[in-house]
Parts: structure tokens; C-alpha cells; sequence
């Protein structure tokens, strides 16, 4: 992979790349002015074909790694994030300076390198039945889960995030006794020591080898 | 220890020998002083550069985006990130050391009075640069050491602290570039100027000129003492002109940390 990059031409912030016409469409690390298409990071330039049904032919990136890379979560953006504590209206999922918060460890693929700080509101845990959610009966602190960014916040609270999916969801969880939980429903855990069921709104991660029995 | 307003410090009565090549005649671009920048030079930084402009040195660091911190006066909601900027000079990096009023009463620790005045200059000179709309309620920490002050301290930082962004990859409109000049008698300039070679002149004013090379817009110009409207057009033509001469050799630099980070380790 590195003989590759190191082929592909080193871009630096300013640099002028493509007019941007009907051809080129600005994409990550560039940015669009005045009709041209310019980089906006150092790193190394990728001309990758437009997905099909876009207008324009092919998308200019600049990228410095290979890998996708997010430094801030966004809106829309699947985060993963840890509870810190909960409340009767939230969950919190942050760090122990601030006031409660949800801690936003990672964005999609990406691992953030400061954590940033989410509220979880009890009526964006679930899809249905949004006012008669008992928030201990699906997230607990110390849990693990995937969820959405739905908000940006104001100046007191920070994003507002949504597990109202069925793929969102408690990810990982801590039994009472401490132990590692395992999901065998979508609304059950059961500790993988002592064999308590705990309650959850389990995240329907595709791809996992777990066997799911209905409760 | 405070000294007496009036007292004149040892330097001005002794010849100072700074063994450079004498700058009588700078009025021409080519008269700049050696310069000399490099990115990616802290391992523990997101993103870092050392610059060297004549005997002013001077290093940057660049974390971020993380969680804000600073409160802010007003109460919207953070729709864009902030440049939190922190300028400290270090012990060794004055000849002189008078004590201003302002600072008699900051308690050890607080940024002196220039070094607060340097960091809201610089916070100025970069917020158009960076694509602050881009990572909301995010705050980016830039922490600039000056290790050495001979001259041009604004414009080496705002050239340092812009480098340290790239390289720390932030999302950025354009570098920022910079140069300062002095102007002699209402007339004359001198080109990036080191206090040695103001020392005995009879100054009238300086120029601090910053500018994002590809876009063609000037981000900065800060002009003090006195001089005419002519005279200043004429410096922020110069001024203008020296940034450019700078920008290819800040683009290699950012290349080859680009070309080093890519390297597996």
C-alpha cells in the first residue's frame, strides 16, 4: 500500500487541483472556491470515479492515510460511544470533568483522539413507545453502545445522540456482578458468569457470530 | 523586580556584533534573512513546526479538535469551531527584561501582556485560513514556544502556527504566510528586520503584512508607529512580495512530513 501512495502526488493546503466543472466534484480534504477545486489538508491526492447517479464523473479526495479518517463527530454520523451515568430523562455518556455526558470514543471507523461529550434523551432510545421508556431497562454505565449524532446542542449540553435503530444499541455491557454481557435477545442480555438476564435495547450488529435465542 | 521607567538598558550604549553581514541596504526582497521551517518535529503533538527566520526561533504545536473548553462570552450555540491560541516566550528568548506596569500584578504563570496581545494577533491571522465550519463545537489548541526574539516574532509565528495546522491535517482554506519590514526615516524600508539591525536606526514605523498565497487575500496587516499612506502602500507591496518568495520553501517542508508520516514505521 505504501507503493502506491508514495507514487501519488503530495498535496498542500491551498494548492489548487481541478477547476471544478463538470468533471470533478470536491470530496474530503478539498474544498471549492471561486470555481476551483482545492486541497485543504497535506496529504496525498486520490481521484476516485463518482458512484453511479452522481452528476459529475469523478471526486477529488485528499487524503493522509489510507483509512477513512474523521476527527469530529458529525451529524448523522454513527459513533461509538460509553455511558458514563444515567438519569431518569437520560443517559450520559462523558467524562468526569464535565457535567454527564455520553463519551464519544469513536466515529465510524475512525478512533477519535479526544473523546467528546453526549447526552442520550429517553425518548431517542427507541423507535416506538417513545414517552414509556425506562432508561435503566436499556442502557446501564460503563455500557458500550452504537448510536447516531442527531444534534449538535446548544452552549450547556453537548450532541444529542439516537439509538432508534434497530442496528444501534447496547454493543457491550457490565453485568452487577461485573462480568461481560451477551445478548440472546433483542431486549435481553444474560451475564456471561452468573447467567442473569439483565435488560437492553441490543444493538442488531450484522455480521457477528453470536447465536440469538428468542426470549 | 521592577526598573525605573526611565533606565536605559547596558545593550544601548555598547556595539552590539551580531556577526551577521550588515543590513544597511535591505530595501530589496533578496535582503531576507535566512529562513528555515520544518514540520513534524514533536512526536507527542498532533501536529508541530520549527521555524527559523534570521536568529528568531520559534516552535508550534497543534492538538485538537477536541472538547471546548474555554467559555465563551457569548451564548450561541458553537455552529463553528475556535482557534484557542497560547504564545510563551521562553526565559532565554529576551536580551532585555523590563518589567511593563501591566505585568507587575499577573500572578507566575499568566500570560504577560505581549504574550496575550501575540496570541490574539495570531488567533486573528488564522481563523480565516482554517475551515472552522467544518468541525463544529470543536475547539483547536495552538501552543506557540518562542525560544529566541531577534525581530519578525508575528510573522514567524503565524507562518509556524499555520504549517502546524497542516500538518496536524486540519481543514484549511489556504496557508498563511507573513513577512514584516520596518520603515526607515518615512522612506526607506527594511526588509524583515532583526533588532540588531533597528538598533541604532531612527525607526519610524513596521509593517506585519499576512496573506494566503493561493487565494490572493491578505489576512493581516498590522502598522504601527507613523507613516504615510504612500509609504504604506508601498510596504504592503514588499511585504506582500516576501510572503510569496516564502511559500515554495513551506511547501516542501510540508511535503516531506507528509512523504515521513507516510512511511511505515
Amino acid at each position: 500500500m505504501t507503493a502506491t501512495t508514495s507514487e501519488k502526488k503530495i498535496c498542500v493546503p491551498g494548492e489548487r487541483l481541478f477547476a471544478d466543472g463538470e468533471e470533478h466534484r470536491s470530496g474530503k480534504g478539498t474544498h471549492s472556491t471561486h470555481g476551483f477545486i482545492y486541497a485543504a489538508v497535506a496529504g496525498f491526492l486520490h481521484v476516485v470515479p463518482s458512484p453511479i447517479g452522481e452528476e459529475k464523473a469523478s471526486t477529488v479526495e485528499v487524503r493522509r492515510f489510507e483509512d477513512d479518517d474523521h476527527a469530529v463527530p458529525f451529524l448523522g454520523a454513527i459513533v461509538t460511544a460509553k455511558v458514563l451515568n444515567i438519569g431518569s430523562r437520560f443517559a450520559n455518556c462523558g467524562e468526569k470533568i464535565f457535567k454527564r455526558s455520553c463519551s464519544i470514543v469513536c466515529v465510524g471507523n475512525s478512533i477519535l483522539s479526544h473523546p467528546f461529550n453526549a447526552q442520550l434523551r429517553r425518548e431517542d432510545i427507541q423507535a416506538t413507545e417513545r414517552d414509556k421508556v425506562e432508561v435503566q431497562k436499556c442502557v446501564r454505565p460503563a455500557d458500550v453502545i452504537l448510536a447516531r449524532v442527531i444534534g449538535l446542542g446548544d452552549n450547556q449540553t453537548s450532541f444529542y445522540l439516537s439509538t432508534a435503530e434497530e442496528e444501534l444499541g447496547v454493543v457491550f455491557g457490565t453485568s452487577d456482578a461485573g462480568f461481560k454481557l451477551i445478548p440472546i435477545s433483542w431486549i435481553h442480555m444474560q451475564c456471561s458468569l452468573t447467567s442473569d438476564k439483565e435488560q437492553r435495547k441490543v444493538a442488531k450488529v450484522p455480521n457477528l457470530n453470536l447465536k440469538t435465542t428468542s426470549s | 523586580m521592577r526598573l525605573p521607567a526611565s533606565s536605559l538598558p547596558l545593550s544601548h550604549f555598547t556595539q552590539s556584533s551580531s556577526g551577521l553581514p550588515s543590513h544597511s541596504d535591505r530595501q530589496n526582497t533578496a535582503n531576507m534573512r535566512p529562513f528555515f521551517i520544518r514540520a513534524n518535529v514533536l512526536e507527542s503533538a498532533k501536529g508541530s513546526a520549527y521555524i527559523e527566520m534570521g536568529n528568531t526561533k520559534l516552535v508550534c504545536s497543534v492538538d485538537g479538535p477536541k472538547e471546548i473548553t474555554v467559555s465563551s462570552d457569548s451564548g450561541d450555540a458553537y455552529s463553528e469551531g475556535i482557534l484557542n491560541v497560547r504564545v510563551k516566550f521562553a526565559v532565554f528568548s529576551h536580551q532585555e527584561r523590563t518589567v511593563s506596569d501591566a505585568d507587575a500584578h499577573r500572578r507566575i504563570g499568566d500570560p504577560t501582556e505581549l504574550e496575550t496581545k501575540l496570541a490574539a494577533n495570531i488567533q486573528d491571522g488564522l481563523s480565516p485560513a482554517v475551515c472552522l465550519d467544518r468541525i463544529p463545537r470543536a475547539q483547536i489548541d495552538i501552543n506557540c514556544t518562542i525560544l529566541e526574539d531577534q525581530g519578525g516574532v508575528l510573522s514567524a509565528a503565524l507562518i509556524c502556527a499555520s504549517s502546524a495546522l497542516a500538518d496536524a491535517g486540519i481543514d484549511m482554506y489556504d496557508l498563511v504566510l507573513s513577512s514584516s519590514l520596518a520603515v526607515v526615516d518615512n522612506d526607506q524600508m527594511i526588509v524583515d528586520p532583526s533588532t540588531t539591525c533597528l538598533a541604532d536606526k531612527p525607526i519610524s514605523g513596521s509593517v506585519t503584512v499576512a496573506l494566503m498565497p493561493s487565494l490572493n487575500q491578505v489576512v493581516t496587516c498590522e502598522q504601527s508607529g507613523a507613516c504615510s499612506p504612500e509609504t504604506l502602500r508601498k510596504a504592503i507591496r514588499l511585504a506582500t512580495e516576501c510572503c510569496v518568495k516564502l511559500h515554495p520553501l513551506v511547501q516542501k517542508a510540508l511535503v516531506t512530513s507528509v512523504r515521513l508520516r507516510s512511511r511505515p514505521k
